[in-house]
């Protein structure tokens, strides 16, 4: 009788807390951690041609739906996109595996072929990949990390792998909140909530941080904030071809690389919107930049080529929202389909 | 060089976890295996249903290993029931030493084989010899030490003849390998554990509920009082020892005390617990240590199973105190410096060792020339538990630091100025630490005489739940993210 009245208080506190937090604006999420790419990359090798392996940054985890990917094109997705990092060394990495048989979708734009350098994220996660691929793990820590995985991904308390305490005694006795705008599944894959940010200072961050500088210093207005910014794109220069074109043989060379030993590469030019997209289109001209890109790779998919992938809105001028990623998902899959 | 530590206590701190208590794992391996186990109504096939969930238990560390514990197995079956049939005594003593030889053998190469390969590489540079062989590589069947002890104790008891080998292969199978005890103890005596397979094991519920509270409980000291509360203070201090004040020094040597008592005595309690809840009873591994009134009765507290064992089948084989003196010296020397080593291949472990068998023979010396005619008074007695504590505290030293170098530094910091020392700790993580220190050593003194059983037994059933659920609910607070491995897998 003790035992079971102490099994109902537990679970009565731990359903409390669960609810009371929830409630204020917070969803479960893992934590993005090598452990969790190495996971995915193994399978990325071991699933072969039934493998749909996604490279790239941000955009390629939050605008791509996984479970709609798995459903239409009866692959596998694996998820190596790494936030706000060169997607060079996954792919190179790849390259070099000749078990990496299946479809690859890189997400590409010209400004972001540079080559990883050592303090990348995807430079450290690819190289302690490498370090640890053909170590053994013990099978109980092996079921351990899965039921982690999964206890961090169902419950809030959990939050990015925290201690239950620590999630407890900072949100808990907390006003509520927005919670958290983005949230990271098992899979990586990622949902970003863009109701729960605060427009349009979000979307102005991002559009400095996207830009390069800060134009203005003192705005008084978001209007003043975004002429500012307006008035900078149309000065802004178009950016020099011989770099681009150098990366561009390289990325050619380095997807050409998987193509030999079976595997397919598809780049995907992901939508921006907004001044973030005049940025781009300013700096990197589609006639100037993209054309060459998909004279060199056929399959190479530019959403602005698409009416079905232009009419998506990027709440922060470069990412969906999780509302939208399934539409865009289906919509982008059909298309993938004839490359 | 070769007084480093090394690898075996450093990688524990780390993480390298070994099929613990701790896990989810566990977690949903127990409660299948009280299901199923329970569900059984045939002895025999309970005791198969627990061998193979021991077996599966040791295989989700490495499933390779399970073939040296069933080898291991196998072989003291054989040898024990060849000496009892022997007819002659050298007979029995060639299938003994053959016992010994197999056991032993496969410990020092396993758990001693790297360490024996670098101390003759020093060794021989010393004669100019440049040996220079290729690394072993050994893996450390997690384990060994306690297994071994007890297959060896099973073949010496019945060379002794105080046992009869047992007739059922599946009993003495189950006694080696019995998962709660399997990896880090206590180590069980086979006349302790076979009588209880004899017949079957019907669990009361109030054995039941006693078994889950003491599972609880060890749980609780492992996860909330040794890696929560004191191993941060211990972790940080003895990482780079240079850079701590006085205070901070004598913090960490102090809760380092803590550590070591709460994962171990945290980790056989859970072991003890859990074997209840399966009908079985282990022997008792501590019995409040840091209460001792010297270091003859602090062996007698602190990992009891294992001092019993050195105690009989080296000790007393070496002739104990029988002969002489000088020789009872020697012979507690010899045992207590065997003992370190047991704990690792590492010369910090065998000055460790070296040091309590110089503080029990300086007793033994004291003891036999001081008669008291009367009892010691009250304070003298608690003055002289504190002093005991604080030379096993501070000869835990030896044992945790990672080189001789540090130890060297941590001793020298104790006397250090802290005038101009930049504190490296929050206030709050040497007061908690100091104080958890002070409760742990006050309930040793006040339950010296008890035990955890007497004092749950004597509260009403709404404290005990609610001691039980705050354990609970703390242990769910803390118990995910940094997975710390219980300190005595690495023995």
């Amino acid at each position: 009788m003790i035992w079971l009245g102490i099994l109902a208080v537990i679970f009565s506190i731990v359903a409390f807390f669960e609810w009371h937090i929830r409630s204020l604006g917070w969803s479960p999420s893992v934590v993005d951690s090598p452990d969790l790419w190495v996971e995915q990359r193994k399978k990325a090798s071991a699933l072969g041609d039934k493998a749909l392996i996604l490279v790239g940054a941000s955009r390629m985890q939050l605008d791509m739906d996984t479970q709609v990917l798995r459903e239409k094109t009866k692959l596998e997705p694996i998820q190596l996109a790494i936030d706000g990092t060169s997607y060079l060394p996954v792919l190179e990495n790849l390259a070099n595996d000749p078990q990496i048989t299946g479809t690859v979708l890189v997400s590409v734009n010209a400004y972001n072929m540079r080559q990883g350098i050592p303090k990348d994220t995807s430079v450290q996660w690819v190289n302690y990949y490498e370090q640890i691929k053909n170590r053994g793990i013990e099978p109980y820590r092996l079921i351990n990390n899965k039921i982690k995985a999964w206890l961090n991904n169902s419950l809030v308390t959990h939050l990015e792998g925290a201690k239950p305490y620590t999630v407890v005694s900072k949100l808990a006795f907390t006003q509520k909140t927005a919670g958290n705008y983005l949230i990271t599944h098992a899979d990586r894959s990622r949902d970003a909530d863009y109701k729960k940010v605060q427009m349009p200072n979000f979307y102005a961050a991002r559009l400095q941080r996207h830009f390069g500088r800060a134009v203005i210093k003192d705005a008084k207005t978001f209007d003043e904030f975004f002429s500012a910014y307006q008035q900078a794109i149309k000065s802004t220069p178009v950016a020099g071809r011989p770099e681009f074109i150098k990366n561009l043989k390289h990325l050619i060379e380095v997807s050409n690389k998987i193509e030999a030993h079976g595997g397919k590469v598809i780049f995907i030019r992901f939508p921006t919107s907004k001044l973030v997209w005049e940025v781009d289109n300013k700096r990197y001209p589609k006639e100037k930049f993209w054309r060459v890109i998909a004279e060199k790779h056929p399959r190479s998919v530019n959403f602005s080529d698409y009416e079905k992938l232009k009419k998506f809105n990027a709440p922060d001028g470069s990412h969906l929202d999780y509302r939208d990623k399934k539409e865009f998902t289906t919509s982008l899959v059909k298309i993938l389909k004839l490359k | 060089m070769i007084l480093n530590r090394h690898c075996q206590l450093i990688r524990w701190m780390r993480g390298c976890n070994r099929v613990p208590f701790n896990t989810y794992t566990f977690l949903i391996f127990f409660i299948v295996l009280l299901i199923i186990y329970h569900s059984v109504k045939n002895w025999e096939y309970q005791k198969t249903v627990l061998l193979i969930a021991s077996y599966l238990f040791y295989s989700a560390w490495n499933p390779l290993f399970v073939l040296l514990l069933i080898f291991s197995t196998m072989v003291d079956w054989l040898l024990a029931r060849k000496i009892f049939q022997a007819q002659t005594k050298s007979t029995k003593k060639w299938y003994l030493v053959i016992s010994l030889a197999v056991n032993l053998g496969l410990l020092s190469y396993f758990k001693y084989g790297n360490f024996l390969l670098e101390n003759s590489i020093i060794l021989l540079g010393l004669f100019n010899i440049d040996f220079k062989p290729a690394s072993l590589d050994i893996i450390l069947p997690v384990g060994i030490s306690f297994y071994t002890f007890q297959t060896l104790s099973y073949t010496i008891d019945t060379y002794r003849g105080k046992i009869q080998p047992s007739k059922s292969f599946l009993d003495y199978a189950l006694y080696v390998s019995f998962f709660p005890q399997l990896v880090a103890g206590p180590i069980v005596r086979a006349n302790d554990f076979l009588p209880q397979c004899k017949t079957p094991r019907n669990t009361s519920v109030d054995q039941f509920g006693w078994g889950l509270s003491l599972l609880t409980i060890g749980l609780f000291l492992k996860i909330i009082i040794a890696d929560t509360i004191l191993a941060p203070v211990v972790d940080k201090v003895y990482a780079a020892p240079e850079y701590f004040s006085s205070l901070e020094t004598w913090t960490a040597i102090l809760a380092f005390s803590g550590q070591i008592f709460a994962d171990f005595s945290g980790y056989s309690t859970a072991a003890i617990g859990a074997s209840l809840c399966l009908g079985f009873v282990l022997p008792d591994n501590f019995k409040a240590p840091y209460a001792a009134l010297g270091f003859r009765e602090f062996w007698q507290r602190w990992h009891i199973s294992l001092s019993t064992w050195l105690r009989d089948y080296l000790y007393i084989s070496l002739g104990g105190n029988r002969i002489s003196s000088i020789r009872t010296s020697i012979n507690l020397m010899i045992t207590m410096l065997l003992g370190g080593l047991w704990h690792g291949a590492s010369w910090l472990f065998v000055i460790w060792g070296g040091l309590h068998g110089l503080y029990l023979i300086i007793e033994h010396f004291i003891t036999q020339r001081i008669k008291l005619e009367k009892p010691l008074s009250k304070m003298t007695q608690v003055l002289l538990i504190v002093l005991t504590f604080l030379i096993v505290s501070l000869t835990w030293v030896f044992f945790r630091a990672e080189s001789l170098q540090d130890v060297i530094t941590i001793f020298s910091n104790l006397h250090k100025s802290s005038s101009s020392h930049k504190p490296q700790f929050e206030g709050f993580e040497l007061i908690l630490a100091l104080s958890t220190i002070v409760l742990l050593v006050s309930w040793h003194i006040t339950t010296k005489k008890s035990s955890l059983e007497t004092f749950f037994q004597k509260q009403h059933g709404i404290i005990k739940g609610l001691i039980l659920t705050l354990m609970i609910m703390a242990i769910f607070l803390f118990a995910s993210g940094d997975n710390r491995a219980f300190i005595y897998f690495q023995f």
